[in-house]
């Protein structure tokens, strides 16, 4: 394997010189570019006080095309599937090289704060968020409570 | 003529249907030959230009990028190598990992020439990512076994560029140590920058924003909202694939011309098409259609600027810094097209701003008379002097008519497939799910074998074909 660009050694310095509060990002001793990322649910929303932990990996033509990231823990969102896959313009096609992990984790800190059920990922989720609203943030909250609370 | 005479009984008039399939068949494959030669003759000459020699540099910089970035780019690097020898775009710099403005000058020399190189070592032809998109690989055995062969010969001409590579650094390394031991080293080796020079470019260097490495000042920048860019970065900077319509999963895309493929936007304010204009040094011009070649470079010898010696200097090399510091400032947002009226006369206040900061001994000093030009907001993408993203990467057309190609081409195999009874499983089956379902089966293997037997002796006749065709042509024109 070939040496990690600089970028990537930087940023990583700097996530963890100047760390991100609520959200946490560790490279893998043995793949550089494979993260173990775990993000606090922003307070006020449904996701509060819950630690959802998240897969990131930074392909080879990264920062040319963007990270691959994933969720871990389950969690009910309407942009978040089954699988943990994350539908966010920056993400995809909207994605930057001036963008970084730091701004790619706090946009997904973001998006659980602000749900956005007209763009959904996860159809049936979006359908509920839409239909009744309540109902589908309390069982958000009690999806947060089950599977996203320290102590496993 | 005059060769395989036995062969007139069997007349035109037998075969004349099948022989003009055959006769059209084999030219669509003369001619496809033909255009493969082409693009390999093309591809030669790109990635010959990828190399970077020393030689051939531009105010200190190169023609070709340091390999900062994994994969060989894409970009025209024609296009390219005229853009930097006209000043137009700036030249590929060695860059620096770090860099420490507190560094004096002989610490920043030392780190420079322990640093610097034409390209980033320990690059390997494996980590060329080589593209293999089309993957729908039942019917279409004969591109599957083209693009195996395509891709062994692309790696063996990046395996041949690599080492071309290492030779030109060695050669670098070699006449940079000689320029320095011997005498006349500057005459000798005309092409290795003098220290001024050097102190000159990496005095105030600074950082890209997206590479995170350090370069001189004189960046590119964005058109749009004046973020400096690097040229490496610039030019692996490119359209996003074409993708279907925001709601349409990229598997199930069925309608070729919904494909969508738009510039680039900038990368730091999102501006569509994104551009960049450059502003060479207004001090250093060196090299290829320069004033001087980089070994005289000295700021002494500039008779156009008045430059004393500083008395008992402490500081005896702040003078290339200077020149570094005032190349910093009059790039900071500037980039204004060049041979403007305004940049001409910025040029003239900047020396005059310049000559007495030097005077002054005071390079780092920020309260000059030397004032920064006025930022020069922002240029549309068809302003003069705007390099866009899509000038350098001309082939985004050709990219979106073989991904519209494609998909017209799944979706018609998807559609044998639906009707033939391959598929096993229920109807819920993804496109991806049928793929893994053959490889698993082995059943695409065999078919591969067996189409591509066939196309085999197809070729064969056909040439067969051809041979008489041309041969009762001949007889019918009395040859
Ligand atoms: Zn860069
Ligand atoms: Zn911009």
């Amino acid at each position: 394997m070939s040496s990690l660009p600089k970028r990537i050694i930087k940023e990583t310095e700097r996530l963890v010189s100047d760390p991100v509060p609520g959200i946490s990002a560790i490279p893998h001793d043995d793949n550089l570019r494979y993260f173990d990322v775990a993000i606090q649910g922003p307070s006020g929303s449904p996701y509060e006080d819950g630690t959802f932990k998240l897969e990131l990996y930074l392909p080879d033509d990264y920062p040319m095309c963007a990270p691959k990231v994933r969720f871990l823990t389950k969690i009910y969102h309407p942009n978040i599937d089954k699988l943990g896959r994350i539908c966010l313009d920056v993400l995809k096609n909207n994605w930057s090289p001036a963008l970084q992990i730091r701004t790619i984790l706090l946009s997904i800190q973001a998006l659980l704060g602000a749900p956005n059920p007209d763009d959904p990922l996860a159809n049936e989720v979006a359908e509920e968020w839409k239909s009744n609203e309540a109902l589908a943030i309390a069982t958000a909250k009690s999806w947060t409570e089950q599977f996203a609370k320290e102590g496993d | 003529m005059g060769n395989a005479p036995g062969r007139e009984e069997r007349g035109p008039q037998t075969l004349p249907r099948e022989r003009s399939q055959f006769g059209d068949k084999l030219t669509a494959h003369l001619k496809r030959k033909k255009k493969e030669e082409e693009r390999e003759k093309l591809l030669e000459t790109r990635y010959t230009n990828l190399v970077v020699r020393y030689q051939e540099t531009v105010d200190g910089g190169y023609l070709a990028p340091y390999g900062t970035y994994k994969a060989f780019p894409d970009y025209d690097t024609l296009v390219v190598k005229l853009l930097i020898t006209e000043r137009k775009l700036a030249p590929f710099y060695s860059p620096l990992d770090d860099f420490d403005e507190t560094w004096t000058q002989e610490e920043l020399l030392v780190v420079l020439m322990n640093n610097l190189r034409l390209f980033l070592p320990n690059r390997t032809a494996e980590d060329e990512e080589i593209d293999d998109a089309d993957d729908h690989k039942l019917h279409k055995s004969q591109t599957l076994m083209k693009r195996l062969e395509q891709k062994q010969k692309l790696k063996a001409l990046i395996e041949r560029t690599i080492k071309q590579q290492k030779k030109e650094q060695l050669r670098y390394n070699h006449d940079r140590q000689q320029a320095f031991v011997s005498e006349n080293g500057s005459t000798r080796y005309p092409s290795i920058p003098s220290n001024d020079l050097l102190l000159a470019l990496y005095g105030n260097a600074i950082e890209c924003p997206i590479c995170f490495v350090y370069y001189p000042p004189h960046m590119n920048y964005s058109r749009c909202c004046e973020q400096p860019i690097c040229t490496e970065c610039f030019v692996h900077i490119r359209r996003n694939e074409p993708h279907p319509p925001h709601d349409v999963p990229e598997e199930e895309a069925t309608d070729p011309e919904s494909l969508i493929s738009l510039p680039a936007n900038c990368p730091f304010c999102a501006m569509p098409d994104f551009g960049v204009t450059y502003t060479p040094p207004l001090l250093i011009c060196t090299g290829i259609q320069g004033s001087c070649a980089p070994a005289e470079f000295s700021i002494y010898t500039r008779n156009d600027l008045v430059i004393e010696e500083e008395e008992g200097s402490s500081k005896p090399k702040t003078r290339a810094r200077a020149i570094s510091a005032a190349i910093s400032l009059s790039h900071s947002g500037m980039g204004s097209p060049r041979n403007s009226v305004e940049a001409g006369l910025a040029r003239s206040s900047v020396d005059a701003g310049l000559v007495r900061r030097l005077n002054d001994g005071s390079a780092a000093s920020s309260n000059t008379n030397l004032e920064a030009p006025k930022r020069r907001g922002s240029l549309a993408a068809s302003a003069p002097g705007v390099i866009t993203t899509d000038a350098i990467q001309p082939d985004w057309e050709t990219k979106l008519m073989s991904a519209r190609a494609r998909i017209a081409r799944r979706s018609a195999a998807a559609t044998a497939i639906h009707a033939s009874s391959l598929i096993i499983q229920g109807d819920e089956t993804s496109d991806i799910d049928r793929r893994r379902l053959f490889r698993r089966t082995g059943s695409a293997q065999e078919q591969l074998a067996i189409e591509e037997r066939m196309i085999q002796q197809a070729m064969k006749l056909s040439l067969l074909e051809e041979e008489q065709r041309q041969h009762t042509e001949r007889a019918r024109r009395g040859e």
